[in-house]
């Protein structure tokens, strides 16, 4: 899986490809706690390239949303895959988080 | 491709014969399975073509089923194994049950992705293969996290399949495949390995018996979790692949499907209604054949039991246990259907069982009274067939009420059926014998037909369990009712005569109404009218269809158990229930229901029928004496612990025995 990040307007945004699951847990993690260690941490998950996700990766990314939240920051998810927005649906995640079409509808999200 | 596709396909089952079926062998994935649904369906529903998926569970201890069972997939089926017996045998189960023309056996894990089925499915479809297998070692492959140790291995086992086994496919194991509806009926109705290895057991197979194999780059991930033990698998492969050898020097192979192997004993075929079938009966026959199966003398178990709604499946199609006689469900008639006769009479022909035990009510064919009717014209015709034939009647015409029971609008009517009725009763005294479960129903045909075929059989108690303690959980007291609703067991003045206990002003804890169960097949969507009708009446709780593991808890938490009946239609299974769970009950003041009971050493408190204020005091006088509940429920116990059902089975096995022994004796006699 491959990872770019970058940061606009206070906001890091991460954009992932590939199929992440609990082998690309740990990579995900890292860039996440450190977005954490902020302030005010804001984040936005671009899943634009990501095909399957699997539930480590699901709970990686709501643990990540929690601490976020802790420091009232978030985590926002965009751009998601028809598949990934399905395992969202039936896992029920899509009410738990914030899900936006673009990502720049998300990093606006931050900013309003 | 769209995410209406998907919407579509999760809730409207189809109705053409699939063109893809895909089958998932699952045990213990509760962290795997809903995402690799999730993935299958939304990419599967996008290709344009009706399909099914099957997940067939392992015997998995974690919440894998029930997670699949909440998804409510309209196009998904569950097949439940009742134990772990290895992932071979869970590929089986559902590549048999499967309904595609093609079938893709896809891991759980989702390690090679769904968006490759077109590349496999081109090689059937287009290009005339009969198996396309997914290949991590074909041209083109990718692979991903795959360690060294599993490269270096899978090397080394490749060599030994390609010069042992002499199969051209360079990777045996890679999770997806798919086959020809044909090659993967036959193939896997051949199949002996269970566990791991018996892709190398399918693929020895089709090389030897000449289908075109076509092997197929894919990607594959190594998935995480993965539960093989490299050590442990290696050497079971290499096990089974010797095994494979040497079935096929000693000839396993060349004998037609040896799926089932056979018992010694009676073959008997079941007639009858069976879980997950809502049919009336359905549990009657689930203990019944439960107990069958311990038997001894009995080498197989046949059920021919009523087709389900699409999208349900009976567990399995084949059900096999070390210790019980194989149990084989063919679903072989329709709920309504007015060829039901002639179906089933086709299907025993086929089948040639030792004997036939029909489990049936004058209602079980149809709802209404021809297919009724001409369904029960099924026993004399497969006593035709000259097998030993045993009906086991739960009631009879001449006891029913036919206008409570939903049958007859007026006298005339209700004339016109009894003279059927007398015409269809003197047709089913031709089998063997006739089984009543009450000496009133004997006593009656007895009389009135003259017929010396009629034979009481006990109607038994479904479990032995240890004495109840009688103590009630904490919260509200519970007043329960259990059935199928709608025709006789109406629940109107049950609910009025709820209304009136509530609106007392006594000290008592709080209560609770419980409807347990469903409409009756002959009243669909009665109980969705009364929870309107009753809307504002509060605490009142429907729980819909009660699954067998569920019933414990449901009589279990009952203060008292209410049969809220208009008329009866014989001895009734939910009063044995009751008594086995040291329920005390509360009963319709009908003549022929209060003898059934007395006689069967059963007691309760009892109202006038459908008088809710004579019924809330019947109730009272339980719920408000804690004492006399025990009493009562203590001796309904004593009277369920009468004859167990495994005693019940004994009788008909007995019977059965004899009848063959006459048959027997009659051909010897012929041929002096």
């Amino acid at each position: 899986m491959n990872i770019n990040t970058s940061s606009l307007i206070g906001v890091a945004v991460l954009e992932l490809s590939g199929r992440f699951d609990a082998y690309e847990v740990p990579k995900v993690k890292t860039y996440l706690e450190k977005i954490q260690s902020e302030a005010r941490p804001k984040a936005v998950l671009n899943l634009g390239g990501v095909n399957f996700i699997d539930t480590t990766a699901l709970a990686s990314l709501v643990q990540g949303m929690k601490h976020c939240r802790q420091k009232n920051g978030d985590l926002y998810l965009c751009n998601l895959q028809q598949p990934v927005r399905i395992i969202f649906e039936l896992t029920r995640l899509d009410r738990a988080f914030k899900i936006f079409q673009t990502q720049e509808e998300a990093v606006k999200a931050f900013a309003d | 491709m769209g995410y209406e596709d998907y919407e579509k396909w999760k809730s409207k089952a189809i109705q053409e014969e699939p063109y893809v079926t895909i089958v998932i062998p699952a045990y213990n994935e509760e962290v795997r399975i809903v995402p690799t649904i999730g993935a299958i369906a939304s990419y599967v529903s996008g290709l344009g073509f009706p399909w099914e998926l099957i997940v067939s569970d392992d015997g998995s201890k974690d919440k894998t089923t029930k997670l699949i069972q909440e998804l409510h997939f309209a196009n998904l089926r569950l097949i439940k194994a009742p134990k772990n017996m290895g992932k071979g045998s869970a590929v089986r189960r559902g590549m048999l049950a499967a309904r595609g023309k093609y079938i893709l056996f896809a891991d759980a894990d989702n390690s090679t992705p769904i968006e490759e089925i077109e590349k496999v499915l081109h090689k059937l479809d287009q290009e005339g293969y009969d198996i396309a297998v997914g290949s991590r070692a074909a041209a083109g492959a990718q692979e991903g996290n795959r360690s060294v140790l599993r490269r270096i291995l899978s090397g080394g086992l490749r060599w030994i399949v390609h010069n042992i086994l002499r199969i051209g496919v360079r990777d045996t194991q890679c999770g997806f495949k798919m086959y020809t509806r044909e090659a993967a009926q036959k193939l896997h109705s051949h199949q002996t390995i269970k566990g791991f290895s018996f892709d190398l057991e399918i693929l020895y197979l089709a090389s030897k018996l000449g289908y075109k194999i076509a092997e197929v780059p894919v990607a594959w991930v190594d998935a995480p979790f993965s539960k093989v033990d490299t050590r442990k698998e290696v050497q079971r492969f290499l096990k089974d692949l010797v095994k494979i050898k040497l079935n096929d020097l000693r000839g396993v192979y060349k004998k037609s499907a040896p799926a089932v192997e056979a018992r010694p004993g009676l073959r008997i075929a079941v007639i009858t209604p069976y879980p997950p079938s809502k049919g009336t009966l359905n549990e009657y026959a689930y203990h019944l054949i439960r107990v069958l199966r311990q038997k001894q003398e009995i080498g197989e178990v046949i059920i021919l039991s009523d087709e389900l709604p699409f999208g349900q499946t009976y567990d399995t199609f084949t059900q096999t246990d070390e210790d019980l006689a194989p149990l084989k469900v063919l679903p072989a008639w329709k709920f309504g259907d007015f060829r039901n006769s002639l179906k089933i009479f086709s299907r025993i022909r086929r089948i040639k069982p030792d004997a036939v035990l029909f489990n049936i009510q004058f209602a079980s064919f149809g709802a209404d009274k021809i297919t009724a009717t001409l369904g029960l014209l099924a026993p004399s015709m497969v006593k035709r067939l000259g097998l030993p034939t045993v009906v086991l009647l739960h009631n009879i015409m001449e006891t029913v009420d036919l206008k409570s029971a939903g049958f007859a609008a007026n006298p005339i009517m209700e004339n016109l059926i009894r003279l059927f009725g007398n015409l269809v009763t003197k047709l089913l005294l031709t089998v063997d014998w006739v089984a009543l479960t009450i000496p009133k129903y004997v006593e009656i045909l007895e009389q009135k037909y003259k017929a010396d075929n009629v034979l009481l059989a006990p109607h038994g108690a479904f479990n032995e369990i240890e004495l109840p303690s009688f103590e009630l959980p904490p919260g509200p007291l519970q007043i329960m009712t259990f059935g199928k609703f709608g025709t006789y067991k109406k629940v109107e003045p049950l609910i009025e005569a709820f209304k009136l206990l509530k609106q007392e002003d006594i000290s008592r804890p709080p209560i609770e109404l419980v409807i347990a169960g469903t409409d009756s097949p002959n009243s669909a969507g009665y109980l969705e009218s009364i929870r309107q009708k009753y809307h504002e009446v509060e605490d009142i709780k429907f729980t819909g269809y009660v699954a067998e593991e569920d019933v414990p808890r449901i009589f279990g938490d009952a203060s008292v158990v209410i049969f809220p009946y208009t008329s009866t239609t014989g001895s009734s299974g939910v009063l044995h229930q009751a008594g086995e769970f040291g329920k005390a009950v509360v009963l319709p003041n009908i003549g022929d229901f209060a003898e059934v009971i007395t006689e069967e050493g059963y007691t309760g408190e009892f109202f006038e029928p459908e008088n809710p204020q004579s019924l809330a005091e019947a109730i009272k006088r339980i719920l408000d004496n804690p004492e006399h509940r025990r009493e009562i429920g203590t001796q309904n116990y004593m009277a369920a612990q009468g004859l167990p059902i495994s005693e019940v089975a004994d009788w008909y096995l007995l019977h059965f025995q004899r009848l063959l022994r006459e048959k027997e004796n009659g051909r010897k006699k012929r041929s002096k």
